[in-house]
């Protein structure tokens, strides 16, 4: 209850204003001064002496105003105020030098909105052509790498890049290795700036939002609508997601050797989560397998073939 | 010459709301006035430490103050207690009473005979 009471109070002395306040202590302060002169005087000290004694037992009266003022509202906010107020008026000395520095924040503000406006209506809807509707079907894979090598040396296909930029492997994969990428052309281009690695995530970052603009922006429908898991079902099977596509451009250095490019044969589990309207549980199984690597392709490039075990059943 | 002590916290608004109880409406140098007298000038209070104690008792509707004439014709702000405070008086009196009485017994122990 006092608690309650104390804080109205509070709340009732800021909303008051403090000069009235001050004004009120300040006469109190100097009615107890006055006081205590008297009595000094009385006590049969000389004038100068009454005064010196009552002030050293006032013990600073600016002090003692703080101490009330700091009791007496809510001084947070009182300061808030204050410097609110400084700004505004130094603001409106200075109107140029503000009016830069809106322009410049507005700027950078607006930039990074628009920038992370697109860069999320391109990374969480489907691109166009693709509709929205239940015949949309979302892939996710975990991609196991059978043998030797880390993850670093394995080259990914066109179709796991294609995969990747759209799920949030992408993020993952996409912010070190262009943080990592923008390092190398921070430092090819010597900038000093790199050894600051604050910096270097941010120019990561930057390099990631224009990576991925760059890669979604010229993909246009076609491209995009991925024909069937390569088990010569019709295009309703795969809408989305490409793990399985017959063929594609292959990202990186293309594998030095036979050997190796075995131990690159890779499985996938794709898991098929159905849409509710084709009446089938979510989480289903589909072991479509990348039997192998072939390389190199008649045009120069890697391939993919993908072989599917015949008793799967997708529902076409 | 003894030494002044400064108020322990907490036992101030106590030592205000008592002297204020005894003594009726009185203004600030009156209470410290009083405080110092009956503490025998062990201890010392000055203003930093007075009014915000005062002010606190104020928020806190234990007593009210208003301007008024001092008895030599000075106008001071004078304190005086409310029925809040006095409850409160009554309460913070108990509750030391228990504190002290319970410190005191630990006190009268003995060294134990076996």
């Amino acid at each position: 209850m006092r608690r309650i009471r104390r804080a109205l109070a509070r709340v009732g002395a800021t909303l008051g204003g403090r000069r009235a306040a001050d004004d009120e202590l300040r006469r109190e302060m100097e009615a107890h001064l006055e006081m205590e002169i008297e009595a000094n005087l009385r006590r049969g000290l000389p004038p100068d002496e009454a005064r010196r004694q009552a002030l050293i037992a006032a013990g600073g009266l600016a002090q003692a105003a703080e101490s009330v003022r700091e009791e007496r509202g809510l001084p947070w906010i009182e300061n808030l105020v204050a410097d609110l107020r400084y700004a505004t008026r130094h603001f409106g000395r200075t109107p140029l030098a503000t009016l830069t520095m809106i322009l410049v924040l507005s700027l950078g503000i607006g930039t990074n909105v628009v920038l992370f406006t697109v860069l999320s209506s391109l990374a969480t809807l489907p691109a166009p052509g693709i509709a929205r509707d239940a015949s949309l079907v979302r892939i996710r894979g975990t991609l196991g790498v059978e043998g030797t090598g880390n993850l670093q040396e394995r080259l990914l296909s066109w179709p796991e890049v294609e995969y990747a930029g759209r799920t949030d492997l992408g993020l993952l994969l996409g912010l070190p290795l262009s943080i990592v990428v923008a390092r190398q052309v921070a430092a090819a281009l010597r900038w000093p700036l790199t050894s600051s690695p604050l910096l270097g995530v941010a120019i990561g970052a930057v390099v990631l939002a224009v990576g991925s603009l760059a890669a979604w922006l010229p993909r246009g429908a076609p491209a995009r609508s991925i024909r069937s898991c390569a088990c010569g079902r019709s295009e309703r099977t795969a809408a989305a997601g490409s793990v399985g596509a017959e063929t594609g451009g292959v990202a990186g250095r293309p594998p030095p050797s036979d050997d190796l490019a075995d131990h690159w044969q890779m499985q996938s589990q794709v898991q098929v989560l159905w849409s509710t309207q084709t009446r089938k549980q979510p989480g289903q199984l589909h072991p479509c397998r990348h039997s192998k690597i072939v390389h190199p392709g008649s045009d120069g490039q890697l391939g993919q073939k993908v072989v599917c075990p015949s008793q799967v059943t997708w529902p076409c | 010459m003894v030494e002044k002590r400064d108020v322990q916290p907490g036992t101030l608004a106590l030592m205000i709301l008592k002297t204020l109880e005894v003594l009726g409406p009185l203004h600030g140098y009156g209470v410290a006035r009083r405080i110092e007298e009956t503490s025998e000038n062990r201890l010392k209070l000055n203003y930093g430490t007075l009014y915000p104690a005062l002010l606190k008792l104020e928020q806190e509707g234990f007593v009210t103050a208003e301007w008024g004439q001092s008895e030599n014709g000075r106008r001071a702000k004078f304190y005086s207690l409310t029925p809040e405070g006095r409850k409160e008086l009554a309460r913070e009196a108990r509750h030391w009473q228990e504190t002290a009485d319970l410190i005191a017994s630990f006190f009268a122990l003995g060294p134990e005979r076996s």
